[in-house]
């Protein structure tokens, strides 16, 4: 079992400055669960505050029912991989892996035991006699994830694990640390600044802003129910698009207007947003959901807005194409290529279906 | 690369600045060896002693009739300044990681305060040292004037220099592999023996040889401190061969070639430790 529960947990260090404001989370044991946000935002002295590196300046944090605020790190039974591999410089991959074991006085055999298993599971067994200075960035951040797994704890925690890889290892070891978290079936607490491992690594993610926690869900729920302005830009990439605009109530139509473009929107979104009329609100489109005029689909056809084309970044299979309405700019992601030119006209459909306003005061979901 | 018109000269001159520089540093030393393998007691003349004579060193190894105390000096000089050096690492060691990582009331102004206090010589406290030991004569006379602990003890007075420079460099060493070792269930006096200090032995080992180097070669204290012949080091001995009238320069460099030989070895010795890159590999910058 490894559930982790937080209640009311606050960060404030001296002078009064708050990085953790009121975080409240229930981890449930076999949750595999990402924290996810700008730097600064809170999320890696939540997980401190979990490992018992950082203080907790008011309320509890316990793990399996277990109050821990008072626990030092080794009594929680956790592990812990930190951003910098954090391993023992002048001992072996094998000692490195084995340490925890021997400061908690297990049999040699079973260390032994324990080592090459998990040296196993992680493709490390040639390096076991090796120093750290002798691997390569991935090898040694798998020696930092093998030496958590040999002690078999309640709770993993990941402190940004693949920050300091290449781009091509850290989607290697997104797997793999998907993987291991099925094999292992173990909770686990992961803290990133990137969306994309949040989105493809975590069952459950949490999205902090300054400290405070903006949304909980699953990945996909979060992607298409984004709570506030904040969480529709930081997930998904590239990231939506925002137009600041009013609503204005003609007759029975409810018309979104940006002040160069205006849209009258559906039915749905009317309803939602009749009691906003003459309020400013904010209209955000993810770059999938503007289509050129000629591929768009029946549903976007109605919804057109006119722009001109700023840049266009041709990806392979797809193409980002960097738009401007005259006030604001936009992008648009698409799978057609051609004839698009820098400085022409581009007539951008909207997906409005599939499109969110958010309260202008408060950054609030509308609809 | 492409050479200028003034590549030739540039060079040129360079390499004359820094001949001049090297011959600077080598000639007190080269004159020293020249004086002690030279007849009688003459300062000055030619690099290489003609005839060589061995009077100066017969007589400081004890190979002549004279009395002579310079192979005790020296074992004195070796006992203050090795034994002095080990407690300098053990306090200053001990000391900087408190500085470094805990985090206690008052640590920037105690900081501050040492740096401020190492600024003053150890000279200008001379006549409170002797005022402090000749007290402490009173009550524990092995820790006294004239005694080699009372030395050591002055000497350990000097430990700031080095807790600021270790502390330096357990600043550069990532408090997540401290982090990593308390996770895996070591105690904080365990972390700093298992981890700390084996990747801090470069600075250890430069510690270790600055303070020797500077306490086999000390003058000022241990002249105060120490009055009797039998128990003078060999600093303070070899300044005892320039009497006013007589300077029996052959002896005192003899002398003073024989402190640097333990120097030496110290230095051959550690520099197997020196060896940067001891913390690479652990984290990733």
């Amino acid at each position: 079992m490894g559930k982790v529960t937080l209640e009311h947990v606050f960060k404030i260090y001296p002078g009064n400055v708050t990085v953790v404001d009121d975080v409240n989370l229930e981890i449930q044991d076999k949750e595999f669960l990402v924290l996810v946000g700008p730097s600064g935002c809170g999320k890696s002295t939540t997980l401190r505050m979990v490992a018992g590196l950082e203080e907790i300046s008011r309320g509890t944090i316990s793990i399996d029912g277990r109050v821990v605020n008072e626990v030092p790190p080794k009594d929680r039974d956790i592990a812990m991989v930190f951003q910098n591999y954090a391993l023992y410089p002048h001992m072996t991959v094998y000692k490195n892996m084995a340490y925890g074991l021997i400061m908690r006085g297990y049999p040699k055999e079973e260390i032994d035991t324990r080592v090459r298993e998990a040296a196993e599971i992680l493709g490390i067994t040639p390096y076991l006699d090796r120093k750290p200075k002798a691997l390569s960035g991935g090898q040694r951040q798998r020696v930092a994830v093998g030496r958590a797994i040999v002690r078999k704890p309640k709770v993993f925690l990941f402190d940004e694990p693949l920050s300091n890889l290449d781009a091509k290892m850290r989607v290697q070891m997104r797997a793999e640390i998907s993987k291991l978290h099925k094999k292992l079936q173990a909770t686990i607490i992961y803290v990133t600044h990137d969306q994309v491992e949040a989105m493809t690594m975590g069952t459950r993610i949490v999205v902090m802003k300054n400290g405070i926690i903006q949304q909980v869900a699953a990945p996909l729920d979060l992607f298409h129910n984004p709570k506030n302005k904040f969480v529709a830009g930081f997930i998904g990439s590239p990231p939506m698009n925002f137009f600041d605009g009013r609503i204005r109530s003609e007759g029975s139509q409810v018309i979104f207007d940006e002040g160069v473009f205006s849209l009258t929107l559906p039915d749905r979104q009317a309803e939602a947003l009749r009691a906003y009329a003459g309020k400013e609100v904010v209209l955000g489109v993810r770059p999938g959901d503007v289509h050129q005029v000629k591929n768009a689909p029946e549903s976007a056809k109605p919804y057109k807005v006119d722009a001109r084309v700023e840049v266009v970044e041709p990806m392979g299979d797809e193409v980002y194409i960097y738009l401007d309405t005259g006030k604001h700019s936009f992008t648009a992601r698409s799978s057609e290529f051609d004839n698009i030119k820098i400085g022409e006209e581009y007539r951008a459909c909207f997906n409005m279906a599939k499109t969110h306003f958010f309260d202008r005061e408060t950054d609030a979901t509308i609809i | 690369m492409i050479k200028g018109k003034f590549h030739t000269l540039g060079l040129t001159l360079t390499y004359l600045f820094l001949a001049a520089f090297v011959a600077l540093t080598m000639f007190p030393f080269l004159m020293i060896i020249s004086i002690s393998f030279r007849q009688g007691n003459m300062s000055l003349g030619s690099l290489i002693p003609d005839p060589v004579s061995l009077e100066h060193w017969k007589y400081v190894l004890g190979l002549t009739a004279d009395k002579s105390y310079v192979l005790q000096w020296f074992g004195n000089s070796m006992l203050v300044a090795s034994v002095s050096s080990v407690m300098i690492l053990l306090l200053s060691g001990t000391g900087a990681y408190a500085f470094a990582r805990l985090r206690f009331k008052g640590r920037g102004r105690l900081l501050t305060g040492l740096m401020i206090l190492q600024m003053f010589p150890q000279v200008l406290s001379l006549v409170a040292i002797y005022a402090i030991l000749n007290v402490i004569s009173k009550y524990v006379p092995a820790l006294g004037l004239n005694t080699h602990p009372g030395l050591m003890l002055v000497y350990l007075g000097g430990v700031a220099i080095y807790i600021w420079m270790i502390k330096g460099y357990f600043d550069t060493i990532p408090a997540s592999i401290e982090e990593s070792a308390m996770i895996d269930g070591a105690t904080t006096f365990q972390t700093f023996l298992g981890i700390l200090l084996p990747m801090s032995l470069p600075i250890f080992a430069v510690v270790f040889i600055l303070s020797f180097i500077s306490y086999m070669g000390e003058y000022p204290v241990a002249s105060v401190v120490l009055t009797q012949t039998g128990s003078w080091t060999l600093a303070v001995g070899a300044n005892s061969f320039l009497y006013d009238q007589n300077y029996q320069w052959g002896r005192f460099a003899a002398t003073a070639v024989l402190s640097g030989i333990p120097i030496s070895m110290m230095f051959l010795v550690c520099q197997k430790f020196l060896v940067s890159g001891l913390t690479s590999g652990g984290v990733k910058e």
